[in-house]
């Protein structure tokens, strides 16, 4: 290993630092994602309107940093399972020939793997969050093949936001949050519960 | 195709064995693995209904039949044996059961198939590595390990795992011993921890390797930079601008970048410090370059933090840097000049002033420089950016010498090793000449012969500093000078002068050698007992260091017992002392260095029998002792002279036996005559002194009868002994035929004394002469000679003799000898009238 020895280590960083760094790498490769797929159907490139396929309870500042990274990484794997639905759906209906645009996709549907792995990490035992999706594929609003990309158009938006929320929340983690506690304050048990109900 | 040939053997034998009655346990219905170097028992058992018994079981292994040693029977039925397995083993084992003696019965016989090997080693060195791949990591790892050196000999699986959490990746490596695999993780989990290890597998066993467990990027590869390119800063020639790309996004790997370049001309890299290049950038100024060089760069990268393998060097790139103005004397060109500028001053007042090209830089100039003034030589070079600033050189007056350093030692500094020199420093000169710096020169010597400039090298030390490293690349076994000059500075003229002190030089060696060869030694003066030996200073280049003595070792022929002295380096002249006389001795003069010593080239040589001037004193003694017994002999001779004289010249008969009266043949008178000497005695007339004396005196000046005499009838002619003595002659006148051709004997008889003495007490004297010169004056002057003798001599008869007989015979002619009574000279000299001559009348007497 170049050298240095390996075994045991995880290297200098911690968790969210890896979390964080792995977060903004997959929301530069959704980006690129959405813009290949937006020239390989030439679509515009101004933002589907409609709103984010997924929601989530608003990321209120009073919510722990725990918090809000469970209730991002319910958004991303909801945004995993649409991206499936995405793929299983393309591969379906389009041509098998390889592109620029698979193998990006399959990269960024592995790499979103590895942040849902990596973020699980940071997650506080017992702590649940779910998040909904608004229109599902299978749902009235998609009709026909240009619905079907609009629809995919906007899979790829909320990958994006979702991604650059998780990038953004987990660089601002505070240096504590490096060390993941795997137990919750008391303070912000109360505060997750609140937001529940 | 062997897998398929075992099992029909397997099938043929299971036929056997169900039409048969036999069976082993265990059994199996393929190999039975079994490791090396433990026991395996096997046993057989006798179905229900055999004809056998467990006596007739006979065990074999491939085809060699087991020792019944390692049989044990268990019952009638049954017999194990126990084998230690190794590694030839694998093959059939087989129990067969059969009677010794001729039998109908069917033979029975079973078998099992054995394969031996040995349990995996556990994989070590486990690594793996995953490149980059476009702009990503690639999902590839390359893992490769040690699998040890044991072959298992049985089929053996490497597996590799890889996890990423719970997300796992495997993969079979089926090479037989594989020493590597790859693993496809179908996308690189870049920010993730990834944990890696291997499994080997076989039918005896199984082994982990230890896992690697790190940070994804631990087994990333980046790309070497890339787009790397070098530019030339043309305002700053001493600076080069170093461009490139990063080969990896940031948000996969955050690189760290390493510079590293050399001269063209060089092979010696120097790297930027990565201190100087951390942080994620794409450009980097190399600065303090020298201005028109050429100079290659090459770069690589690393995860941040070393978070990452290293990546290979990028291509090298090749760029000069600019040209640029002199900004010192100069020493380096920084551009191509175009040409110098010299001027040559004396006292300020130009004396020459040349613009010379850079094809042309050897030129000569003659100058005379009177006592009492100084010149100075300014050179400025030129190159297509500008003029550089003077290089000035003064050379001082003459009658003026500024002080040098003072303790200059130097010492070697074992690290490089380098060379440390270290001085005094200069004391507070005058208010007005100040110390400026000091200036090392060191020059090799010597140099080679056909070069006739000396290679000097220098470096600037500040006047503050007493003690530095000399910058050189010093050849060990060399000899350099190393010198210090102290460099002034003072104001005159309205310029600065910078003038160098006296310097202050020592020989030094970086590393000492043993001399490459020894003196060769001759021997220039071999004595009796010492020897002087001289041999040549060993030449500079081949001392390789300082000579701290030479050791001269001599040994007596080849007897090898060496005897040594030592002498001190600056002795190449010795003498040998305590030497064996006229003796072989072997020498030679051994050379020595602190590193070593090494043996001249010896001679041999022998010492002389005899010392310095024994041979002289030895001739000296001989020659003296020669002198001593001559002068011994002269003065015996002189002592006895009378005895000699009788023995040399013996006694001449007595005249006066010739008596004519005794001639009478019947009348012998002579017998009955008393013996009775004539003598003659010599009277001085002159002054009474010796006849000798007067022959020298006298003879010159006259010429009478006496003197005559005293030629014609000399014994010799010489001698002082035979004088005064008068001839005798025989002649006869009447028969002068007959003393013409005769011998005629002559005598005189002295009888004078020595230089005056009274003759009378001498004894008498008697010479004789064979003479064969006739008497001329007796015979021709026979007047004269009455007449001389009537002066100066006379005789005296004896008393025997009468007178009347005598005077017949001195006038007849005759002369016979009268032999000379001392004691009766005065009676003698009273009778004038006796003749001393007397004739012989009667002829010539034969004697």
């Amino acid at each position: 290993m170049a050298g240095r020895g390996t075994n045991g280590r995880h290297g200098s960083r911690g968790h969210a630092g890896r979390a964080a760094a792995l977060a903004r790498l997959l929301h530069k490769e959704c980006s690129q994602l959405l813009e290949l797929y937006r020239n390989s159907e030439s679509l515009p490139s101004s933002p589907v309107d409609g709103g984010y396929l997924v929601s989530i309870p608003p990321l209120v500042p009073q919510l722990s940093d725990a918090e809000k990274i469970s209730i991002l990484h319910a958004a991303l794997k909801e945004c995993l399972r649409l991206l499936e639905d995405v793929i299983t759906r393309e591969d379906a209906d389009f041509s098998d020939e390889d592109s620029e645009y698979k193998r990006k996709r399959k990269t960024v549907r592995d790499r979103l793997g590895h942040l849902l792995a990596s973020t699980e990490q940071l997650l506080v035992d017992g702590q649940k969050f779910e998040a909904k999706v608004k229109e599902e594929l299978d749902g009235q609003a998609v009709r026909g093949s240009f619905g079907l990309k609009m629809w995919i158009v906007r899979v790829l938006q909320d990958l994006v936001h979702w991604t650059g929320q998780t990038s953004d929340t987990l660089r601002s983690l505070p240096a504590e949050m490096e060390k993941a506690p795997k137990t919750m304050s008391r303070r912000t048990r109360r505060g997750a519960e609140k937001i529940r109900k | 195709m062997g897998s398929s040939h075992d099992l029909l053997l397997l099938l043929m034998f299971l036929h056997y064995a169900v039409g048969n009655c036999v069976k082993i346990l265990p059994d199996s219905s393929s190999n039975i693995v079994l490791e090396v170097g433990k026991d395996f028992t096997a046993t057989c058992h006798l179905l229900e209904g055999s004809a056998y018994t467990s006596d007739d079981i006979e065990w074999s292994l491939g085809n060699v039949s087991i020792v019944k040693q390692s049989y044990r029977k268990i019952n009638e039925t049954s017999v194990s044996v126990t084998v230690n397995i190794n590694s030839n083993m694998s093959g059939w084992l087989r129990c067969r059961a059969a009677k010794n003696s001729l039998s109908y019965a069917q033979t029975c016989i079973y078998g099992i198939l054995l394969r031996t090997g040995y349990p995996p080693l556990k994989p070590k060195n486990l690594s793996c590595i995953a490149v980059q791949e476009d702009k990503d990591i690639s999902s590839y790892l390359n893992c490769s390990w040690d699998p040890g050196s044991r072959n298992p000999l049985i089929v053996t699986t490497y597996t590799v795992y890889a996890n990423v959490y719970v997300l796992s990746n495997r993969t079979d490596c089926n090479q037989h011993l594989a020493r590597s695999c790859i693993v496809n993780l179908e996308t690189f989990p870049i920010h993730m921890v990834l944990k890696v290890w291997v499994e080997v597998k076989n039918a005896l066993g199984s082994e982990r390797s230890e896992e690697l467990q790190t940070d994804s990027s631990y087994f990333a590869k980046p790309n070497p930079p890339l787009n790397v390119q070098v530019l030339t800063e043309v305002n700053i020639p001493t600076c080069l601008m170093v461009t490139w790309k990063h080969p990896i996004d940031r948000t996969i790997l955050k690189l760290s970048y390493v510079i590293e370049y050399r001269k063209a001309a060089s092979d010696v890299w120097i790297e930027v410090p990565e201190s100087f290049t951390r942080g994620y950038i794409e450009s980097f100024r190399l600065q303090s370059l020298e201005p028109y060089t050429q100079y290659v760069v090459q770069m690589r990268c690393i995860g941040e933090s070393y978070s990452s393998y290293w990546s290979n060097w990028s291509h090298s790139v090749t760029e000069s840097t600019a040209e640029c103005i002199l900004l010192q004397a100069p020493v380096k060109a920084n551009g191509k000049i175009l040409l110098y500028n010299l001027s040559i001053n004396q006292d300020n007042e130009m004396f020459e002033s040349r613009n010379i090209t850079a094809d042309n830089l050897r030129q000569t100039y003659s100058m005379e420089l009177p006592t009492g003034k100084m010149a100075s030589i300014e050179i400025t070079a030129v190159n297509s950016v500008g003029v550089s600033p003077k290089a000035t050189l003064f050379i001082p007056r003459s009658d003026k010498e500024l002080p040098g350093v003072e303790d200059m030692s130097w010492s070697v500094r074992d690290e490089k090793p380098e060379l440390q020199v270290k001085w005094t420093a200069v004391l507070p000169l005058h208010h007005t000449l100040h110390l400026f710096e000091y200036l090392l020169e060191w020059v090799k010597i010597p140099q080679a012969v056909h070069q006739t400039e000396l290679q000097a090298d220098w470096q600037r030390v500040p006047n503050n500093v007493t003690i530095t490293t000399l910058n050189a690349d010093l050849e060990k076994f060399k000899r350099y000078n190393i010198s210090v000059y102290p460099i002034y500075k003072y104001y005159s003229g309205h310029m600065w002068h910078f003038q160098a002190g006296r310097p202050v030089t020592r020989p030094a060696y970086i590393q000492q050698g043993t001399p490459e060869e020894g003196p060769t030694v001759t021997v220039t003066k071999s004595k009796k007992n010492s020897a002087e030996l001289t041999w040549k200073e060993i030449p500079l280049d081949r001392q390789r260091g300082f000579i701290t003595n030479y050791t001269i070792f001599y040994e007596i022929g080849n007897t090898k017992q060496w005897k040594s002295v030592t002498v001190g380096p600056n002795v190449h002249t010795h003498v040998l002392t305590d030497l064996a006389s006229e003796t072989d001795y072997v020498v030679n003069v051994e050379a020595s260095t602190e590193a070593g010593s090494v043996n001249g080239t010896g001679c041999t040589f022998k010492t002389m029998k005899y010392g310095d001037g024994e041979v002289e004193v030895i001739v000296v003694v001989v020659c003296l002792s020669f002198l001593f017994l001559t002068v011994f002999i002269i003065m015996l001779c002189l002592r006895k002279r009378e005895v000699l004289k009788k023995l040399l010249w013996p006694q001449v008969p007595d005249p006066s036996d010739s008596s004519i009266a005794h001639w009478s043949p019947d009348f012998p008178i002579k017998a009955d005559l008393p013996k009775e000497d004539v003598s003659v005695v010599e009277v001085d007339v002159f002054d009474g002194k010796s006849l000798c004396e007067e022959d020298k005196g006298v003879l010159p000046l006259k010429k009478d009868k006496y003197l005559s005499e005293e030629h014609s009838s000399g014994i010799g002619g010489s001698s002082c002994m035979s004088s005064p003595r008068h001839s005798v002659s025989d002649s006869d006148e009447g028969d002068s035929g007959q003393t013409t051709a005769s011998t005629v004997q002559y005598s005189s008889v002295r009888a004078s004394g020595y230089k005056g003495q009274t003759p009378s007490h001498q004894p008498p004297a008697f010479a004789r002469s064979e003479s064969t010169q006739p008497l001329l004056d007796c015979e021709e002057h026979p007047d004269h000679l009455n007449e001389s003798h009537s002066r100066s001599s006379y005789f005296r008869r004896g008393r025997e003799l009468e007178p009347g007989v005598l005077a017949p015979e001195c006038d007849g002619g005759s002369l016979t000898f009268c032999p000379v009574q001392e004691e009766e000279a005065s009676p003698v000299a009273e009778d004038p009238s006796a003749l001393c001559y007397m004739p012989q009348k009667s002829g010539y007497r034969p004697q």
